[in-house]
């Protein structure tokens, strides 16, 4: 969205109309939620404990699928992915029909989804090793490419967009391309706490020193150091906001511009996810909130 | 050998001899590890501390075994003797490696930004614009508030003699007594500073944003010399007259500070360091050998 070809001055005025402004416009208590999704349509779906899918309808929530006992439970593309020890299927909530399944020859680890048409499912490949298959899918159709990615932790692990994925380990970065199965750039910084996505080339690295760096993963080049103000209380992700804005886990909005903390938000958030309209929607496990 | 060539020999023919010779270029031992290693550092005991997925644990070069130490942690963490000291958030622990057993844990109110070693017994520790002094005796430790007058949070590195390298600002590096808790002495004339290293007998080389290496004496303050590389520079240590930068790009670049010639190690690699006369490089899942 940055990089959207407008003159600056220009630029500034349409995202003064765009700005996040704080603003908690609803609140659902009580959800026991793991999980939120809104979907394109609007409907707003739940996972509780692995276990359960709920919808919303503007009142109750209401039990679409239960005992599923998965390992993991994701939305993706607005429906179900189910991670179970050997296999990994979409469900559609609302057909309770299958889009893909995937069975896995070794034990899985875990799946991040990147996309919404992409997410990463990674397999133990050894005793102490792991590797990775990216899978894409279109029109239900999963195409998997394996890459030698042993991603572990989700922090770690940010997708940039344009097939690009940066992946931390220890004080390196590596940008693949999982169009090419190549590694564009390895960069070398500090020891990685953890990654935030500021534009397709722009990446946001946290360090575990209390200082953060600005990489263009396409030309290497890095921006100086400076250092972290971010809060570090939980282990949730950074937020890249709509209007380019960053949200720590204490919801203080920063300005990646001048690094000045520009909003305190009055919420409680342990993830977040958007509505089709690119709206913050954050979640704990007692309430999820809808903010403008 | 090359210390007695320099003496004897005229500089010239000393050039032709040394890219004959060519220290640190041969690689007489690569091991493949079947697991990725995010950080490699020598302990004091002969073995390696691996750094691998957030694990800790130890791998012997002699009999290639690897032993577990912790579960996974974030953090950073570094080695004294055979100890080895975690930071994970407020919390700051000390790992015996031969025992395999946390011996002391010092719980702090805030965050811990960094650590460092500066003797057998003491640490510091820093937060935003404060120091604190870490004195372990056994199984116990006293804790001090240094009083110094910082006004901008910087990176700091230990040298020698309890003196800390500090950069006041983004431009200056400030070289402080922690015993008497002042500026001793300011390193100036840097662009934005991105890396400092300590290299004994009264050497610092500090790093800065527009790729500029400068080489100080802390005895006399002066710059010894500045060097000028393509890539920004991550990491840096000298071996004789030769400098060894890890840069951005992970790549090894070899200076040779008479000549200030630079030559590329071949391959890309997360660190290095010296041990035993080796030159120790490692990438994710490999660990070279070279002499």
């Amino acid at each position: 969205m940055q990089e959207f070809p407008l003159p600056m001055c220009l630029w500034e005025i349409v995202t003064g109309y765009l700005q996040f402004q704080g603003i908690c416009t609803r609140t659902l208590k009580q959800t026991l939620t793991h999980g939120v999704c809104m979907r394109r349509d609007g409907v707003l779906l739940r996972s509780v404990f692995n276990q359960t899918i709920d919808r919303y309808d503007g009142d109750k929530w209401i039990c679409l699928i239960q005992h599923l006992d998965a390992k993991q439970i994701l939305f993706h593309d607005g429906k179900v992915l189910l991670v179970y020890k050997d296999q990994v299927t979409r469900l559609d909530p609302f057909t309770l029909c299958n889009d893909f399944v995937i069975d896995v020859d070794v034990s899985v680890h875990t799946v991040e989804v990147l996309s919404d048409s992409l997410f990463l499912l990674v397999v133990k490949s050894g005793f102490f090793s792991l590797t990775s298959i990216v899978c894409e899918v279109n029109n239900n159709q999963v195409i998997q490419t394996p890459l030698p990615l042993d991603f572990v932790y989700t922090n770690l692990l940010q997708y940039m967009g344009e097939y690009r994925l940066a992946i931390a380990r220890g004080k390196q970065i590596d940008i693949w391309n999982l169009k090419t199965k190549t590694r564009e750039k390895r960069l070398r910084g500090h020891k990685v706490r953890s990654l935030l996505r500021l534009s397709n080339h722009q990446l946001l690295a946290v360090y575990e020193c209390r200082l953060i760096q600005t990489w263009n993963i396409v030309s290497g080049e890095c921006l100086p150091s400076r250092q972290d103000p971010f809060a570090h209380e939980t282990s949730s992700k950074l937020v890249l906001l709509s209007d380019g804005r960053i949200m720590d886990p204490l919801m203080h909005v920063w300005n990646p511009k001048t690094w000045k903390c520009e909003m305190i938000v009055n919420g409680i958030c342990t993830d977040t996810t958007t509505t089709s309209e690119g709206d913050l929607i954050t979640y704990s496990w007692d309430r999820i909130q809808f903010w403008k | 050998m090359e210390t007695l060539l320099h003496e004897w020999l005229p500089s010239d023919l000393v050039n032709i001899i040394d890219s004959y010779l060519q220290f640190y270029r041969r690689c007489i031992r690569s091991t493949n590890l079947i697991t990725s290693v995010w950080d490699l550092q020598a302990l004091g005991t002969g073995q390696f501390l691996c750094e691998t997925h957030g694990h800790l644990a130890t791998w012997d070069p002699k009999t290639e075994k690897s032993i577990l130490l912790t579960g996974a942690f974030c953090g950073s963490f570094a080695s004294q003797n055979h100890n080895i000291w975690i930071k994970n958030y407020k919390t700051l622990k000390r790992l015996d490696t031969i025992t395999q057993t946390f011996n002391m844990e010092i719980v702090m109110g805030e965050d811990i930004h960094e650590f460092i070693i500066l003797d057998d017994r003491r640490l510091l520790l820093s937060f935003p614009n404060a120091w604190i002094l870490i004195t372990c005796n056994q199984d116990a430790y006293t804790i001090c508030k240094l009083k110094t007058q910082m006004e901008y949070f910087g990176s700091v590195i230990a040298l020698d003699d309890m003196r800390v390298a500090h950069t006041s600002d983004n431009y200056n590096v400030g070289i402080w007594n922690l015993v008497t808790g002042e500026m001793v002495r300011e390193l100036k004339g840097h662009s934005h500073i991105s890396t400092m290293r300590y290299l004994g007998h009264q050497k610092l080389v500090v790093v800065s944003y527009d790729n500029t290496i400068k080489i100080w004496n802390l005895t006399t303050g002066e710059c010894e010399m500045t060097l000028q590389q393509d890539v920004l520079i991550v990491d840096a240590m000298v071996s004789d007259h030769r400098l060894f930068t890890n840069s951005t790009d992970c790549q090894i670049r070899v200076w040779d500070m008479r000549t200030k010639r630079c030559e590329l190690l071949p391959g890309e690699y997360i660190s290095f360091f010296f041990h035993d006369g080796y030159l120790v490089t490692h990438s994710h899942n490999n660990i070279k050998f070279w002499v």
